[in-house]
This record gives structure tokens, C-alpha cells and sequence, in this order.
């Protein structure tokens, strides 16, 4: 959290509305993202958000700054998502943490540039698209905003191994895709 | 080896696809919806910092074991309060006798 959003947040706490919509101006974009992929609908999506939004201005008070504001907020985004779909909280706890292979994906190399790539990314894109919703809300907090393992953890009540287990499922998902789709070009 | 080297080559793509994954635009009226759901909110409820059951029980703690350091401070017997009083100034003394050692451990 840098100082600029430190500062709105104390100036939202102390019962400042301008510094909270400079803070809502700020995080709108990815909340939003995380409820319409949660939810699947964008006037839900939009109704989720602002419900998140008013719910994080009533409970500020009570933000201590230990974690990030940024990670306080999606928990809270996440809990109202789970009130308007039960469903969700029951399928993202059902994930299970098994033992997974920890492939790390902090790599330096960047794939091929081309039209094919761009078919293949755009490809990949739709099919993230299609994944269930829990899958789809992990790989959002894990590469759209870039949260660590354990940031995911806490914004979703979730253990460790969960978090783990979700993304590499969510991963293998992807990776049978992509060989369905580069398959013909190996024949 | 081969399948190692696909394996990490299908890993790069997927996480390129993960990253690139466009964000749709927040709806033009989320921020207005939210300001104008604030102003609704009746006075009463408007945040306020209020404390947990958590920090009275640590100024409770801490304010009785600063009270209570006091009393027994106030009601030590003269003979104890001198006998404390020498054990500081030898304690004193050991520590600037050792002070060279103690300078040597400090630069390692």
C-alpha cells in the first residue's frame, strides 16, 4: 500500500467521502472484474461491487492496516460473492489441497510472437473464460493483480494447499486445451 | 527430456494467456452508484472507529500491571529499596568493566 492510498485510507476512516471515491475510482475495475467472474453477470457483477463497496466504507473502522487495503477489500468482495451464489463458497472449499507438483510460474521467458501466438492467446483467453468460477476467481487474484499464494489464502478463507491445488487444476485445464488446439499442427 | 522441455514451453504460454487476460471496463456508473448509496446511509450509521473487546483487554492489562507496578514500588521496605539500589551501581560497574569485551563482540 503506498503512502498516497495509506493516506486516503486514514482520510476514508475519519469519515472523508471524497478520499473514499478517489479509493473506489482506484479499485473499481478489478473489483468489478472479480465479481463478474464470480457471478458470471455484469448487472450482478455491478450491484456486487457497489454492495462491497458500501460494506468496506461502513467497515474501515475496523481496518488496522495489517494486511494490504487491497486484499481487505477483495475478501470482502469475495464474501459478498459468496451470499448471492452459496454454491460458490461450497465448490471453492470443495477444491480440496491434495499434494500438488508446485510448478513455479515466475519465469522469465515470453512465448513465440506472431499471428499464431495471437490465435493461441486469444484462444487460451476464451477458454479461461469457460473455466468454472472458482478456478476463474483464483487465477484472477494470482495473475490479473499478481497476489501471492498466502494473500489468495486470506482473501479467500482458504488453506494453503487449496489455493495450490485450485491453480494447478485451473492450469491443467488450460494446458489439455492448449494441446487440443495445437494437436492438428503436429500431425 | 523433450516432454520436460514442452511442459515448460505449454507453462510459459498458459501463464502468458493468464496475465494477458484483458479486464472488462468498470460499468460507467459504479462509482456514482456507490457515492450515491453513501449518501443514503442514514447518519447513525456512518463509520465511526470503535474499539474491540481485544484492545480494552490489553489497556485493562496494561494499565493494571502499571498500577500495580506502582503499588509495589510504594510499599517496598527501605532495607530493599537500598539493597536494589547497590545492585544497580554493581551491576554498573560490571557492565563499564566488561565494556571493552563487550565493544569487541558488538564490531564482530
Amino acid at each position: 500500500m503506498n503512502q498516497n492510498e495509506k493516506e486516503l485510507v486514514r482520510r476514508s476512516q475519519n469519515g472523508d467521502a471524497e478520499a473514499f471515491a478517489l479509493l473506489v475510482n482506484e479499485h473499481q475495475q478489478f473489483v468489478y472484474n472479480l465479481a463478474l467472474r464470480a457471478l458470471g453477470n455484469t448487472h450482478e457483477a455491478e450491484d456486487a461491487a457497489q454492495d462491497a463497496f458500501v460494506r468496506a466504507w461502513m467497515a474501515l473502522p475496523n481496518f488496522r492496516g495489517q494486511s494490504q487495503f487491497r486484499t481487505w477489500l477483495y475478501r470482502i468482495v469475495t464474501n459478498v460473492c459468496y451470499n448471492r451464489m452459496p454454491r460458490l463458497r461450497r465448490e471453492v472449499a470443495a477444491m480440496g489441497d491434495e499434494q500438488v507438483m508446485d510448478v513455479p510460474d515466475e519465469t522469465s521467458d515470453s512465448p513465440v510472437e506472431g499471428i499464431e501466438a495471437d490465435e493461441r492467446r486469444d484462444f487460451l483467453h476464451q477458454k479461461i473464460d469457460t473455466l468454472p468460477e472458482s478456478y476463474k476467481i483464483l487465477v484472477t487474484l494470482r495473475y490479473q493483480q499478481e497476489l501471492s499464494y498466502d494473500e489468495i489464502a486470506s482473501v479467500l478463507s482458504l488453506p494453503l494447499g487449496t489455493v495450490k491445488t485450485g491453480l494447478f487444476r485451473a492450469k491443467a485445464q488450460l494446458r489439455q486445451a492448449l494441446r487440443l488446439f495445437e494437436e492438428p499442427a503436429y500431425e | 527430456m523433450n516432454d520436460d522441455f514442452e511442459f515448460e514451453r505449454e507453462t510459459v504460454v498458459i501463464n502468458d494467456a493468464l496475465r494477458t487476460h484483458p479486464l472488462d471496463p468498470a460499468p460507467p456508473t459504479l462509482a456514482t452508484g456507490v457515492m450515491a448509496r453513501l449518501r443514503a446511509l442514514p447518519a447513525n450509521i456512518r463509520p465511526r472507529f470503535r474499539l474491540s473487546p481485544f484492545d480494552y483487554a490489553i489497556s485493562l492489562f496494561t494499565t493494571g500491571m502499571a498500577g500495580v507496578s506502582f503499588v509495589l514500588w510504594q510499599s517496598m521496605p527501605p532495607q530493599v529499596m537500598a539493597q536494589m539500589h547497590i545492585e544497580w551501581l554493581l551491576f554498573l560497574q560490571r557492565l563499564f568493566q566488561y565494556a571493552p569485551f563487550l565493544q569487541t563482540i558488538g564490531r564482530g
